[in-house]
Protein backbone atom coordinates (compact mmCIF):
# COMPACT_ATOMS: atom_id res chain seq x y z
CA UNK A 1 0.00 0.00 0.00
CA UNK A 2 1.16 3.16 -0.90
CA UNK A 3 1.03 5.96 0.93
CA UNK A 4 1.54 9.93 -0.23
CA UNK A 5 4.38 11.80 1.70
CA UNK A 6 6.67 14.37 1.83
CA UNK A 7 10.51 14.49 0.71
CA UNK A 8 12.66 13.84 3.90
CA UNK A 9 16.44 16.03 4.73
CA UNK A 10 18.25 14.92 7.73
CA UNK A 11 21.04 15.42 9.68
CA UNK A 12 24.44 13.13 9.52
CA UNK A 13 23.11 11.01 12.36
CA UNK A 14 19.87 10.76 11.08
CA UNK A 15 17.82 11.62 14.50
CA UNK A 16 16.58 15.11 12.98
CA UNK A 17 14.86 15.44 10.37
CA UNK A 18 12.74 17.91 7.94
CA UNK A 19 10.06 18.43 5.19
CA UNK A 20 7.78 20.93 4.04
CA UNK A 21 4.19 20.69 4.66
CA UNK A 22 2.19 22.13 1.22
CA UNK A 23 -1.23 23.26 1.34
CA UNK A 24 -3.85 25.31 1.68
CA UNK A 25 -1.66 27.83 4.43
CA UNK A 26 0.94 27.62 2.18
CA UNK A 27 4.41 25.84 2.65
CA UNK A 28 5.01 25.30 6.28
CA UNK A 29 8.49 23.64 7.48
CA UNK A 30 7.91 20.73 9.58
CA UNK A 31 11.11 19.53 11.99
CA UNK A 32 10.92 15.73 13.66
CA UNK A 33 13.34 14.79 16.35
CA UNK A 34 14.55 11.19 17.88
CA UNK A 35 15.77 11.85 21.64
CA UNK A 36 17.72 10.09 23.50
CA UNK A 37 16.32 9.45 27.13
CA UNK A 38 17.51 6.65 28.73
CA UNK A 39 19.63 4.01 27.90
CA UNK A 40 21.55 3.41 24.64
CA UNK A 41 18.06 2.71 22.99
CA UNK A 42 15.13 4.17 24.03
CA UNK A 43 14.30 7.52 21.79
CA UNK A 44 11.36 10.40 22.25
CA UNK A 45 10.01 11.38 18.94
CA UNK A 46 8.90 14.45 18.57
CA UNK A 47 7.47 16.92 15.78
CA UNK A 48 6.32 20.71 15.27
CA UNK A 49 6.39 23.74 12.90
CA UNK A 50 9.43 25.87 12.20
CA UNK A 51 8.01 29.68 12.16
CA UNK A 52 9.54 31.22 9.20
CA UNK A 53 10.22 34.29 10.73
CA UNK A 54 11.44 33.55 14.48
CA UNK A 55 12.64 29.84 13.84
CA UNK A 56 10.75 28.70 16.66
CA UNK A 57 9.56 25.41 16.62
CA UNK A 58 6.24 24.76 18.42
CA UNK A 59 4.74 21.30 18.39
CA UNK A 60 1.31 22.78 20.11
CA UNK A 61 0.39 24.63 17.10
CA UNK A 62 -2.45 23.77 14.85
CA UNK A 63 -1.26 24.01 11.33
CA UNK A 64 -4.88 23.06 9.46
CA UNK A 65 -3.02 22.52 6.49
CA UNK A 66 -4.93 19.73 4.74
CA UNK A 67 -2.65 17.47 4.47
CA UNK A 68 -2.69 15.44 7.94
CA UNK A 69 -2.32 12.34 7.03
CA UNK A 70 0.23 13.09 4.75
CA UNK A 71 2.29 14.08 7.54
CA UNK A 72 1.85 11.55 9.40
CA UNK A 73 2.80 9.62 7.09
CA UNK A 74 6.13 11.58 6.87
CA UNK A 75 6.77 11.43 10.31
CA UNK A 76 6.15 7.27 10.25
CA UNK A 77 8.69 6.79 7.02
CA UNK A 78 11.32 9.17 9.42
CA UNK A 79 10.77 6.20 12.08
CA UNK A 80 11.75 3.75 9.42
CA UNK A 81 14.71 5.52 8.31
CA UNK A 82 15.42 6.49 11.94
CA UNK A 83 15.28 2.59 12.63
CA UNK A 84 16.94 1.37 9.99
CA UNK A 85 20.35 3.24 11.58
CA UNK A 86 18.92 2.43 15.31
CA UNK A 87 17.73 -1.32 14.47
CA UNK A 88 16.99 -1.98 18.43
CA UNK A 89 15.73 1.61 19.21
CA UNK A 90 12.12 1.60 21.50
CA UNK A 91 10.60 4.83 20.23
CA UNK A 92 8.21 6.35 22.59
CA UNK A 93 6.01 8.97 21.05
CA UNK A 94 2.90 10.96 22.40
CA UNK A 95 0.76 13.90 21.45
CA UNK A 96 1.40 17.44 22.43
CA UNK A 97 -2.08 17.49 23.84
CA UNK A 98 -5.09 14.91 24.67
CA UNK A 99 -6.44 16.20 21.34
CA UNK A 100 -3.22 15.14 19.22
CA UNK A 101 -2.98 11.87 20.99
CA UNK A 102 -6.20 10.71 20.23
CA UNK A 103 -5.05 11.96 16.21
CA UNK A 104 -1.96 9.44 16.09
CA UNK A 105 -4.10 6.74 18.00
CA UNK A 106 -6.67 6.98 14.78
CA UNK A 107 -3.47 7.18 12.50
CA UNK A 108 -2.07 3.71 14.08
CA UNK A 109 -5.75 2.02 13.92
CA UNK A 110 -5.88 3.42 10.31
CA UNK A 111 -2.86 1.41 9.27
CA UNK A 112 -2.59 -0.54 12.37
CA UNK A 113 -2.21 -3.83 10.10
CA UNK A 114 0.92 -1.97 8.17
CA UNK A 115 2.37 -0.73 11.49
CA UNK A 116 1.64 -4.09 13.16
CA UNK A 117 3.72 -6.11 10.25
CA UNK A 118 7.09 -4.20 10.48
CA UNK A 119 6.76 -2.88 14.54
CA UNK A 120 5.79 -4.22 17.86
CA UNK A 121 3.44 -1.58 19.32
CA UNK A 122 2.84 -1.12 23.16
CA UNK A 123 0.62 1.49 24.45
CA UNK A 124 0.09 3.08 27.84
CA UNK A 125 -2.51 3.23 30.13
CA UNK A 126 -2.60 5.38 33.65
CA UNK A 127 -0.40 2.84 35.19
CA UNK A 128 1.15 0.09 32.77
CA UNK A 129 1.97 -0.93 28.93
CA UNK A 130 -0.21 -3.41 27.25
CA UNK A 131 0.22 -4.84 23.83
CA UNK A 132 -1.67 -1.71 22.07
CA UNK A 133 -5.11 -3.05 21.10
CA UNK A 134 -7.17 -1.40 18.14
CA UNK A 135 -9.78 1.22 19.75
CA UNK A 136 -8.63 1.12 23.06
CA UNK A 137 -7.79 4.36 24.57
CA UNK A 138 -3.85 5.02 25.15
CA UNK A 139 -2.12 7.88 26.46
CA UNK A 140 1.64 7.23 24.40
CA UNK A 141 3.05 4.75 22.57
CA UNK A 142 6.09 2.67 22.24
CA UNK A 143 7.24 1.25 19.16
CA UNK A 144 9.95 -0.86 17.92
CA UNK A 145 10.94 -2.29 14.73
CA UNK A 146 10.69 -6.20 14.54
CA UNK A 147 13.48 -8.01 12.81
CA UNK A 148 12.55 -8.80 9.65
CA UNK B 1 16.76 3.01 -12.73
CA UNK B 2 14.37 3.51 -10.51
CA UNK B 3 11.95 6.08 -10.68
CA UNK B 4 10.76 8.53 -8.01
CA UNK B 5 7.10 6.88 -7.99
CA UNK B 6 8.54 3.28 -7.13
CA UNK B 7 11.41 4.88 -4.59
CA UNK B 8 8.39 6.34 -3.01
CA UNK B 9 6.42 3.16 -2.32
CA UNK B 10 9.65 1.76 -0.40
CA UNK B 11 9.02 1.98 3.68
CA UNK B 12 12.20 2.93 4.14
CA UNK B 13 12.21 6.45 2.58
CA UNK B 14 14.89 8.38 0.60
CA UNK B 15 16.41 10.46 3.11
CA UNK B 16 18.77 13.60 1.53
CA UNK B 17 21.20 14.57 3.85
CA UNK B 18 21.30 18.10 5.29
CA UNK B 19 24.42 19.53 6.76
CA UNK B 20 22.33 22.58 8.23
CA UNK B 21 20.49 20.61 10.48
CA UNK B 22 23.47 18.96 12.41
CA UNK B 23 23.47 22.17 14.11
CA UNK B 24 20.16 20.41 15.93
CA UNK B 25 21.96 17.00 16.71
CA UNK B 26 22.87 17.87 20.45
CA UNK B 27 19.98 20.29 20.58
CA UNK B 28 16.92 19.15 22.83
CA UNK B 29 14.23 20.86 20.11
CA UNK B 30 10.96 19.67 22.40
CA UNK B 31 12.13 19.73 25.99
CA UNK B 32 8.42 19.46 27.79
CA UNK B 33 7.63 16.60 25.35
CA UNK B 34 11.06 14.52 26.44
CA UNK B 35 9.96 15.87 30.25
CA UNK B 36 6.73 14.11 29.67
CA UNK B 37 8.28 11.11 28.50
CA UNK B 38 10.98 10.71 31.25
CA UNK B 39 8.13 11.18 34.07
CA UNK B 40 5.82 8.37 32.23
CA UNK B 41 8.93 6.44 31.98
CA UNK B 42 10.23 6.72 35.41
CA UNK B 43 6.42 6.27 37.06
CA UNK B 44 5.24 2.95 35.01
CA UNK B 45 8.39 1.59 33.67
CA UNK B 46 9.46 0.57 29.83
CA UNK B 47 7.20 -2.05 28.57
CA UNK B 48 8.21 -5.53 28.11
CA UNK B 49 9.14 -5.78 24.85
CA UNK B 50 11.06 -9.30 24.85
CA UNK B 51 8.50 -10.74 26.61
CA UNK B 52 5.41 -9.50 24.44
CA UNK B 53 7.08 -9.14 21.10
CA UNK B 54 5.45 -11.42 18.66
Amino acid sequence: MKLDRYELKADEQLTTFDFLSEGPKGKIEKVIQFTLIYQDNLYNLAFGDRDYLSGVIDDRIVTDNGDSEKVLATVVASIYAFCDRVPDAMIYATGSTAARTRLYRMGINKYFDIIEADFTIFGQTKSEWEQYEKGKDYEAFVVQRKNI
Amino acid sequence: MKNILELNEKKIPVVRIDKSLNKYSNVVLFPEKVAKAKEAIERIGLPDLKKNAS
